[in-house]
């Protein structure tokens, strides 16, 4: 559990717990003061292991360092719209969204008549690592390999993401390790580690199950995990405290449900990433607070996917999607709000349900002080298939504007 | 190809006296029938108003809507269409409905979507049929009951329409038949045209076989003008043939014993001459030989004489290229180019031609050389220009129903609303030769519309109803 420490340790927390990897930049200028205040409990499950802070910043830095954008609809954190919102930015924090925020004298004012929302997340994604490095096959158990050394930061894959205004991404090991190591999240710009060690990741479909080598069958996963799970050392027992995430590739109901028995056996609960059909086991997803990461689904579904969905979103169980081609991200989205999903979860799934899925709910995915401004200047609805990105936002700077690459204003 | 032509007015006044209300349906249709009932029985047009007086005329109904989207320039707010039996009778915000006229509410309404590439109601040997030829004809190879749940997801995204092609696997494709997705689809107004257009594809390897191919196929249809050419030639030759012989006839009957001395006396001196005296008279033997009938010409010359118009798929440019260079010869012929995965970079001569394109939207590049995103070609082609519709890419009949939505991620890509309208309604309809029965919403076009919950683009919106030929044929659960 998270203590209450002092405010600068609270701006690490969502960076990893042994304190490797980068770091939000301190804030430059205005002392932190020591006041912290703690919040209620969040609703969500997913919450249960923070307690957000709000840190109360005094505003010494001169005006001009503020960005305020002014949008004709602000997606909120809560889900709401507000029609000519603020966001004001600085030192690529957010420092205040919504609709009554004054703008400072000075500042730099970006119009958008569109839509605004926070960048989007992906809580689990497939090819934005160099090739091969998610092919890690010959040794079933890494518990503590780090995915984040295999990361990329010139790959033209996280261009792409970016250009379709997927900010920050979930780097995974590959589903063939039955315990592939940490993932990490990190910035589609700038190469920046969000978290390098989110989750311990598993594998429990059949992939995991090689010839090659043991385990080769359900029966060895499950054994072999079985046994690292009852006398936890290391990072099963950081999973178990819930120090660690824990995010499990599943793929048929069966394997749903057998993870599910597992993580009962051991009192686990994480993201189960990549089962279609995961609805139909909505309620006990549900009650043992796990989440779920989807893959793309296609544009128009087949009965049985639309009802497993719809069961899904009716449960209110956390759901996201995969990354994989970013050009389907979004319409993802899309398709739950078509299949049932209410638009907040639609958006959510996307932004900040995933966030929290990954792991870094407390600095993306949220326009909300505190966060890291990430955001996305929309044409139209993000959560229409007619819409595209105009410009892309990563920290406070603009990184893409549609048409050319990293044009300032 | 074909019209059909229902003369309305008198009809309708008739009607519009009777029909007040749903009881008034079953007396006679028209004050008119029952004082000239012999007119009615030797006219023998198409027409209702003069059919035997027992039939009922068909059922009138009020279609209300808050937008009626006319066509994809043409929009009205608060307006009523007005349709009577399979016809739009009216369209407009001051139509009038007769009371007690069977009505129905909509957010939307607009003209049912047409998919001018599609693989959907086909049976799959015959889809993927390696052998066929310019006569081969998709409506032979329509499979009328499975596959139904894939016509009713196309029926729930808005498609109404199909152009369906069999023979994907040739490089002639043969006829496609543009099908309405009646869900009994043995309905006999399934079928709008059996022959809608030929279809081909250019095939290839490496640039050289495909360049290759698309001389082999416009020669096709050099050999279909031909066999037109020689088709018009014989007729007239015949026809000169007839007329002297019908000549040389009556000369023999005004005057027998005349002919016979002179023909006597031409025996006589060609015998003194020592030539052999040749038959003139019946020239029997000069009869024009009429050409073979080819039932692959009679296609071929049909489409090079723009009667029917012809899709070509292809992608890549040097085959775009030499498809251009080779169309002029051809000045009549209707072409459509399907795929053209790489057309960006031939897209102001594809202009210049006045060119019509069916567009496969998808986020993949296909078949092209350059990777391009087909959702961005869409927009950067009507950008030029040039006319987009359209398609699902005609191999698999799933992909029809996805068709609406990815028209509207087009639309994300650059393509203003109305092109990518018009390349789901009116484009295909045109292209089709079908713009006299669907396409838009307009007076007389044949009732095939989507009762919207709200814009056809926004991904939210749910199709409430499809009419076909005026009927409720399917419904949001």
């Amino acid at each position: 559990m998270i203590s209450t420490l002092s405010a600068a340790a609270l701006l690490l927390s969502s960076c990893a717990a042994s304190g490797q990897g980068s770091v939000a930049a301190p804030l430059a200028g205005p002392t932190v003061t020591g006041a912290v205040v703690s919040a209620p409990l969040v609703a969500a499950p997913l919450e249960a292991s923070f307690v957000r802070h709000e840190v109360v910043v005094e505003a010494a830095a001169p005006a001009a360092d503020v960005l305020a954008v002014r949008a004709g609809h602000l997606h909120m954190a809560d889900g709401s719209i507000v029609e000519d919102g603020v966001l004001l930015v600085r030192d690529g924090l957010v420092t205040a969204a919504g609709a009554d925020v004054a703008v400072p004298d000075g500042a730099r004012v970006v119009e958008h008549d569109g839509h605004v929302s926070a960048g989007l997340v992906a809580a689990y994604s497939a090819g934005y690592l160099p090739r091969d490095e998610a092919n890690e096959n010959t040794r079933a158990y890494l518990p503590d390999g780090r995915v984040v050394h295999g990361f990329d930061p010139e790959l033209s894959a996280l261009e792409d993401a970016l250009e379709q205004g997927v900010t920050s991404l979930l780097l995974a090991p590959g589903t063939s390790q039955v315990v592939g190591g940490r993932t990490a999240v990190v910035k589609t710009s700038g190469g920046r580690v969000v978290t390098p060690n989110a989750h311990l990741a598993l594998s429990m479909g059949a992939p995991a199950a090689s010839t090659a080598r043991t385990p080769t069958s359900y029966a060895g996963i499950v054994s072999g995990l079985d046994a690292r799970f009852a006398d936890a050392e290391g990072a099963y027992a950081e999973a178990k405290s819930g120090n660690l995430g824990l995010l499990t590739y599943v793929s048929a109901r069966h394997e749903v449900d057998r993870a599910l028995r597992l993580f009962e056996r051991h009192e686990l609960k994480g993201a189960l990433v990549g089962p279609t059909l995961a609805g139909e086991l909505a309620e006990r997803i549900r009650a043992s607070g796990c989440s779920v990461v989807l893959p793309n689904p296609p544009l128009v579904l087949d009965e049985r996917t639309h009802d497993a969905m719809a069961a899904l979103f009716e449960a209110q169980v956390p759901f996201a999607f995969w990354l994989s081609d970013p050009h389907e991200f979004r319409a993802s989205a899309i398709v739950a709000l078509r299949a049932g999903a209410t638009r907040a979860q639609a958006l959510a799934s996307i932004t900040s349900t995933a966030a929290d899925i990954a792991r870094v709910g407390t600095s993306v995915g949220k326009l909300l002080r505190g966060h890291d401004a990430d955001f996305v200047l929309w044409s139209g609805d993000p959560l229409e298939f007619t819409t595209s990105v105009e410009a892309v936002y990563v920290r406070g700077e603009l990184v893409h504007t549609a048409g050319h690459h990293g044009d300032d204003q | 190809m074909r019209s059909i032509a229902i003369s309305l007015a008198p009809f309708v006044l008739g009607a519009g006296l009777a029909a007040v209300s749903p009881a008034a349906a079953h007396r006679p249709a028209s004050p008119l029938q029952d004082e000239e009932p012999t007119e009615q029985e030797t006219a023998g047009t198409e027409s209702e108003a003069e059919a035997p007086a027992e039939v009922e005329p068909p059922p009138l109904l009020a279609i209300r809507a808050g937008r009626v989207i006319v066509s994809p320039t043409k929009e009205l707010e608060n307006a009523t269409v007005l349709v009577r039996g399979d016809v739009i009778q009216a369209v407009g915000t001051d139509v009038f409905v007769p009371e007690g006229t069977n009505t129905v509410e909509a957010a939307v309404v607009c003209a049912g979507f047409i998919d001018s590439w599609s693989a959907l109601a086909l049976d799959t040997g015959s889809l993927f049929d390696r052998r066929t030829e310019p006569s081969t004809r998709s409506v032979d190879g329509i499979e009328a009951f499975d596959g139904e749940h894939l016509r009713l997801a196309a029926l729930d995204a808005g498609v109404t329409t199909v152009r369906a092609q069999v023979g994907v696997q040739s490089n002639v494709h043969g006829l496609s038949v543009a099908l309405r997705l009646f869900p009994d689809l043995t309905d006999e107004r399934a079928i709008l045209d059996p022959d809608a257009a030929l279809a081909m594809q250019v095939f290839g390897d490496d640039p050289l076989d495909r360049v290759g191919n698309v001389d082999r196929l416009v020669d096709q249809l050099d050999r279909g003008a031909a066999y037109r050419k020689a088709q018009r030639t014989y007729a007239k030759e015949l026809a000169e043939w007839e007329k002297k012989i019908a000549e040389l006839e009556e000369e023999l009957e005004d005057d027998f014993k005349k002919a016979k001395k002179k023909r006597d006396e031409e025996i006589e001196e060609a015998k003194e001459e020592g030539k052999e005296y040749r038959e003139e008279r019946y020239r029997e033997d000069r009869k024009p030989r009429k050409p073979d009938f080819d039932r692959n010409n009679e296609v071929l010359g049909a489409v090079a004489e723009g009667e029917m118009p012809f899709v070509v798929e292809l992608h890549r440019i040097p085959e775009m290229r030499k498809l251009l260079a080779r169309l002029p010869d051809h000045r009549r012929a209707r072409p459509i180019l399907a795929g053209v995965s790489d057309a960006r970079f031939v897209a102001e001569d594809l202009a210049a031609l006045g060119a019509t394109v069916i567009v496969n939207p998808t986020t993949q590049g296909q078949g092209g050389a350059f990777g391009s995103n087909h959702l961005q070609l869409a927009a950067d082609l009507d950008e030029a220009g040039v006319e987009v519709l359209f398609g699902s890419g005609g191999r698999d009949a799933s992909a029809t129903a996805a068709l609406p939505l990815l028209a509207a991620r087009a639309v994300a890509h650059g393509l203003p609303r109305e092109a990518a309208l018009h390349a789901l309604t009116l484009g295909p309809a045109r292209a089709l030769d079908l713009a006299d029965r669907i396409g838009s919403v307009e007076t007389g076009k044949q009732a095939d519309l989507l009762l919207l919950t709200g814009d056809p683009l926004s991904a939210t919106t749910r199709v409430e109803h499809v009419l076909l030929a005026g009927e409720i044929v399917h419904s949001a659960k």
